[in-house]
């Protein structure tokens, strides 16, 4: 039955210490050219969705960590660029990025990013159609977001950080990341704890 | 001769968003663009922008990639849903899909899975044809497939297979030359032969493009589908062998991994384009409206 010989042929790919099923009439190295298609097209394609993350890790980290990842979390449909939607809770979870707090966040971010990206088109509301509504309707009035805005919350310099490391130019080292973090929590403080 | 809005005597190339401005620019004399469906199935944005100007100025393929036509389980039907919006929003010339396998309860696999070929696989798989095609409403291309294994249960011949599934549904067919070669030099066969016995008049669409070259637990050649390189030498030759045969088919130059730039893929289309033209004299007739 072909549904048998197909479950036996997803664990093989699931799991590489498996042998090769009985079902097929093939060496090993035949079947690691899938085995290895799957996490390299994963990794690469979160590469894509997180340029960001992966520069300030650099690339073998994030190539490394974006194997775990995908072990973990295979894609639910075939259109990848919804792909990664729990990448930032996992970071958040992942022992080896600990020391790189904000790198959760980042991730969130540009997940977000892509979403809106790809969302819906429509005319945003003008300042002009706010002005005609009249006064008196103000209370009643319910402000739905546009399809590609996003509300996200962070506890640190996210924004910053990402702003300054989607510019192309050369990876960045820690140490950099390190001086703008420092000016990007200054920036919040003002801005949000100033506001409160 | 037209081939569903698609001059048969022309080729061209899978479209990358990154050649969108040269390609606006000058709008080349390409035949047609391929894109695949699964790259156009969010709701808007730049990326449906970019096609909508480029379906504007050249006709359209819609090359699908997660389908799992060649699954056991039945098809994923919000994914029909997704892929009915994309051609029903481009009203594409071509669309076409592989006889390959890539959905499971484990999830999405992001590859093109070998199956066997039995007569339970070939019941499944015209089944699955048949819902798509009458899901669509539109007739569908199924593309040979690239593989790696074999299975020991398989008791059908690729070309037999493909040929009766062609007959069954009443689906076109898309020949991938460079498939062809790669399975033909994996499993040992004889990639002139599987294109003497391919069922030439219900090709729609030829593709064409480059694969990788390693070597297996014995030391045998084994070739990836990497569409990473210009077509090899070897394919062109089965493709020459093809035209010499059967005249103009459509084709298409994938070229997906290690992109070149635009004028490199462009000289590409123009050689096969001129290749094409250059063979006038066809045995094969085509029955492809």
């Amino acid at each position: 039955m072909w549904h048998d010989t197909q479950h036996a042929f997803a664990v093989a790919l699931n799991d590489p210490a498996l042998s090769v099923p009985d079902v097929m009439s093939t060496h090993g190295a035949r079947l690691d050219v899938y085995r290895n298609n799957i996490p390299v097209g994963l990794g690469d394609v979160l590469a894509d969705i997180f340029p960001v993350v992966r520069r300030l890790v650099g690339a073998d980290f994030f190539a490394g960590m974006a194997q775990v990842y995908a072990k973990k979390c295979r894609p639910a449909s075939p259109v990848l660029a919804e792909y990664g939607q729990t990448f930032g809770d996992f970071i958040d979870a992942f022992a080896p990025s600990r020391g790189v707090p904000y790198l959760a966040d980042v991730a969130r971010l540009e997940r977000a990013w892509l979403d809106a990206y790809h969302a819906e088109d429509q005319a945003p509301l003008s300042i002009a159609a706010l002005t005609e509504i009249a006064r008196t309707d103000l209370d009643d009035l319910v402000v739905i977001l546009h399809p590609s805005a996003w509300l996200l919350n962070f506890s640190g310099p996210a924004v910053s950080i990402w702003q300054t490391f989607s510019m192309p130019g050369p990876s960045s080292p820690l140490g950099e990341i390190n001086r703008i973090r420092g000016n990007a929590v200054d920036a919040y403080n003002k801005e949000y704890q100033g506001a409160a | 001769m037209v081939t569903s809005g698609i001059k048969a005597d022309t080729a061209g190339a899978g479209f990358k968003p990154r050649h969108g401005a040269e390609i606006f620019a000058d709008l080349p004399d390409v035949g047609f663009f391929e894109v695949h469906a699964e790259n156009y199935m969010g709701a808007g944005g730049p990326p449906h922008a970019q096609l909508e100007r480029l379906a504007a100025d050249y006709p359209m393929s819609v090359h699908g990639v997660g389908l799992s036509i060649g699954g056991a389980g039945d098809l994923d039907t919000a994914h029909l849903v997704r892929l009915k919006r994309v051609l029903d929003r481009y009203q594409p010339a071509l669309f076409s899909e592989h006889l390959a396998w890539s959905t499971h309860q484990a999830g999405y696999f992001n590859d093109l899975l070998a199956l066997p070929y039995t007569t339970e696989t070939l019941n499944i798989v015209a089944a699955h044809i048949d819902q798509v095609q009458s899901f669509v409403g539109r007739r569908m291309a199924l593309e040979n497939p690239a593989t790696y294994i074999r299975f020991s249960e398989s008791t059908w011949d690729e070309v037999d297979f493909l040929a009766e599934l062609q007959r069954r549904t009443g689906c076109a067919l898309l020949l991938d030359v460079n498939n062809v070669y790669v399975s033909a030099v994996n499993h040992g066969r004889d990639a002139a032969d599987y294109i003497a016995r391919f069922p030439m008049q219900h090709v729609e669409e030829i593709h064409l493009a480059g694969h990788a070259e390693t070597q297996d637990d014995d030391g045998k050649r084994l070739l990836i589908d990497a569409h990473d390189s210009a077509v090899s030498y070897p394919v062109l030759a089965l493709y020459q062998r093809i035209i010499a045969r059967c005249g103009h088919i459509p084709t298409l130059i994938e070229w997906d991994n290690d992109v070149p730039a635009w004028s490199v893929l462009r000289g590409e289309i123009e050689k096969i384009t001129a290749a094409l033209r250059a063979n006038t004299d066809a045995e094969c007739f085509s029955d492809v409206a």
